[in-house]
């Protein structure tokens, strides 16, 4: 038995303790190494087979509490039979998660697929999706920014917002961590879970359960929040104000006085800097001021800092570990570079590695961690080229962007800069694919659509001077509320199984069965834009990317959907 | 794994239309893999426990947004995961590096795992139990009494062997369940 995997067992078991170098090395290798990884996983797999099979009559508290005791001990059936009785029933979901959206742009999509089809060749897609599903997207004007996110996790059946997200009047049910929440109206709150929220408004919030603290400024005068049995009105200071799972609720004047009242009523009364009231059904009594127990602004930015520098760390161990893979070609990881450096580190050296980038343009800027370089781009001209010898059977291709706006019909991510071949007048006579050279291979173009779409485009020929492209897209999941946030886009070309999958934050979101072809070619990439044709530019066409890209993964094999996964878990902002 | 796909969803439309008593036969049918899952992850026996009830429940309530069509185990696995995700950062807040050190393992390895438990059939895990008591003695004995905790140190004594030779033994005897479990009619 390999010794590291004995011990990472062992201390997964509980049965060891580790040095601070030894856990670090067992990471390490956890992460690089896949077989190891393999390995250990089918040993805690086994283990916990084992010992749930083994205790197949296992103790459940609370049913025992809601049977009045249980000899044996009921199974697992009973005592969620017995917990769920005291729940209502569940009714199809109808509410809006942005990743239920899927299925709706799908269908969406599959009919622009059919519709362009018709219309144009040129911009046939190869295959349609394979994984398609149904669903209405639904879209509301937000009232709010979910500027930070510290530590959090959603409840179940919540979308997995990120941070920078523009939120919608709707309900937030936090179930662990704090986020702090701007509305447009000035109100800044900080909601600590498990809390349920709703958002009425940009200047109303209702609290069910739950512990928040709101900054109010001048520009937020007017603002409300209510609970069960209370209303708190802004008077331009700050307050926190709880709500028990049992119905408790308080109200701490934070800063300056509050203006309180009991909902439905319109008597109000005041309460001073540093005091507090709690309400119970006998009205509102006083309680002592305790201003820790409210999340505070300093702490949540200290925690998330703390956070960030936490997940800065174990990305960068990631990342170091990617480079040691012999199949990866191109490896930004836009780290140690000054401000001024015009030149773009790849990070893998040796055969078959691909060149530095050449930076155009794109001027350095912070990536998704505070001390994590990116590269910004602003549209027009501005790109990094680079080059990467030889043609590939199967690719991978992987990006954490941000896309700050789709302003036009296409937006380049990453292509081959393949001048000769786009030009209809080089190309007037040419029926054959530019893929006759098999060293040479065919040119791609990785792309975004100006309505979410992720694409990758392989070049199939050249008819009568004009190019035609085999389009393979995924739905259009870039909507609007993802913009401004990190997002990490991939496209795996698996050769082998005649297969080209996309993928967006770890999941795969579209598949398409691809036949057999001449290789791939990136011999000349642009990253963030692609040159223009001279008729292109007579009408105005411009790729260029508005946004940041802070790493880029261009790898010689199909990257496993677990890797894809597990890559996208480490690098998450 | 290979649940009957119309049974699943014939029961699922029942308790969308208030019949709560056909949610039976999804625990019945998912309960060892939930379980096998979290246990894989935790520690605490009891933990395992309370968190597969809260899987079932949270699945309960959220049971009008599963798409049919989509893989319900691994509907329930993504359930699970978050489950195990917020038990896991409760804990980082106020326990050790080692704590914290085992989190970042189950970060890196989640994926994998769930990967894993795709490919295993639930017959597969109902002829666990038989497997093990088709083990040789020391193995069993190993198998049934568990590595967690002290256990490990505990059975080397008791067996007057080394822990090192103990995970050894588990090691070879998971191998063995593994191909003992894919043999249908065991």
């Amino acid at each position: 038995m390999d010794p590291d995997l004995q011990d990472l067992v062992a201390a997964w078991m509980r049965n060891t303790d580790l040095s601070a170098s030894r856990r670090d090395e067992l990471l390490a290798r956890l992460r690089s190494d896949n077989g190891f990884r393999r390995e250990f996983v089918e040993e805690i797999q086994m283990h916990g087979y084992v010992r749930a099979a083994q205790s197949s009559e296992p103790r459940w508290p609370l049913l025992e509490e809601a049977m009045g005791g249980h000899e044996d001990g009921p199974g697992l059936e009973d005592s969620v039979m017995a917990r769920l009785a005291q729940m209502p029933t569940p009714t199809r979901r109808r509410t809006w998660n942005p990743w239920w959206a899927v299925g709706g742009f799908a269908a969406v999509a599959l009919a622009v697929f059919v519709g362009l089809g018709q219309l144009n060749d040129s911009t046939k897609p190869g295959s349609q999706p394979t994984r398609l599903a149904s669903g209405t997207a639904i879209q509301s004007p937000a009232v709010a920014v979910l500027s930070h996110v510290v530590e959090a996790a959603w409840a179940d059946g919540e979308p997995e917002r990120q941070e920078g997200a523009e939120l919608p009047a709707g309900w937030l049910r936090l179930a662990l961590g704090t986020v702090q929440i701007d509305l447009f109206s000035g109100a800044r709150l900080f909601v600590e879970g498990p809390a349920q929220i709703e958002l009425r408004s940009s200047s109303e919030a209702f609290l069910l359960t739950g512990k928040v603290a709101c900054e109010l400024g001048e520009q937020a005068r007017g603002f409300r929040l209510l609970t069960p049995g209370l209303t708190v009105v802004n008077q331009g200071n700050s307050f926190g104000v709880k709500v028990s799972e049992t119905g408790e609720q308080e109200v701490h004047a934070l800063e300056g006085k509050v203006t309180i009242g009991r909902t439905g009523e319109s008597d109000t009364s005041q309460i001073l800097a540093k005091q507090a009231r709690r309400l119970d059904d006998t009205g509102f009594s006083e309680t002592p001021f305790r201003p820790e127990d409210f999340p505070a602004f300093e702490r949540v930015r200290e925690r998330g800092q703390a956070e960030a520098a936490r997940l800065l760390l174990a990305w960068r161990a990631a990342a170091d570990a990617l480079d040691s893979d012999p199949s990866v070609r191109v490896h930004f990881n836009f780290e140690e570079q000054l401000p001024l450096d015009a030149t773009l580190r790849n990070r893998v050296r040796g055969d078959g590695a691909g060149s530095d980038g050449q930076i155009i343009g794109a001027s350095w800027s912070q990536g998704r961690w505070t001390g994590k370089g990116a590269l910004e781009f602003r549209g027009r001209g501005q790109r990094v080229l680079m080059r990467l010898s030889g043609a590939h059977a199967s690719l991978t291709l992987l990006a954490w962007v941000r896309v700050d706006a789709l302003p036009q019909p296409v937006t380049a991510l990453l292509a081959t800069e393949e001048s000769q071949s786009r030009d209809p007048d080089e190309q007037k006579n040419t029926t054959s694919p530019p893929s006759s050279d098999p060293a040479s291979g065919r040119p791609l173009r990785w792309e975004l659509k100006s309505n979410g779409q992720l694409g990758f485009n392989i070049l199939r020929g050249i008819v009568s001077g004009k190019p035609q492209w085999g389009s393979h897209v995924a739905p259009p999941l870039l909507t609007t509320e993802r913009l401004g946030q990190w997002l990490c886009l991939a496209t795996v070309h698996d050769a082998a199984r005649g297969e080209l999958t996309h993928f967006i934050n770890g999941m795969s979101v579209a598949r398409h069965n691809l036949p057999p072809g001449p290789p791939l070619a990136l011999t000349h990439i642009s990253l963030g834009n692609l040159s223009v044709t001279d008729a292109e530019a007579r009408q105005g066409v411009n790729f260029g990317f508005f946004g940041a890209v802070d790493e880029l993964v261009v790898a010689a094999r199909p990257f496993s959907a677990a890797e894809l996964r597990r890559y996208y878990e480490v690098g998450r902002p | 794994m290979d649940h009957d796909a119309d049974a699943l969803h014939a029961a699922i439309d029942e308790v969308l239309a208030g019949h709560r008593d056909a949610f039976r036969h999804i625990v019945r049918e998912y309960g060892l893999s939930v379980r096998g899952f979290i246990a894989s992850q935790l520690y605490h026996l009891d933990d395992v426990d309370d968190l597969a009830q809260d899987v079932f429940l949270a699945a309960f309530e959220s049971l009008g947004s599963f798409r049919k069509g989509d893989e319900f185990g691994a509907w329930l696995r993504g359930i699970a995961r978050n489950k195990v995700k917020m038990y896991f950062r409760t804990r980082m807040r106020r326990e050790n590096a080692m704590e914290r050190f085992r989190s970042e393992v189950g970060d890196v390895v989640v994926a994998d795992l769930e990967q894993a438990s795709e490919a295993v059939e639930e017959q597969q895990l109902a002829r666990l139990l038989s497997c093990i008591s088709k083990l040789p003695d020391k193995m069993r004995r190993i198998v049934q009494g568990g590595l967690e905790g002290q256990k490990a140190q505990a059975l080397a004594e008791a067996m007057e062997s080394s822990v090192a030779v103990i995970y050894v033994t588990n090691h070879r005897a998971h191998k063995l369940l593994r191909e003992c479990m894919a043999r249908k009619g065991v």
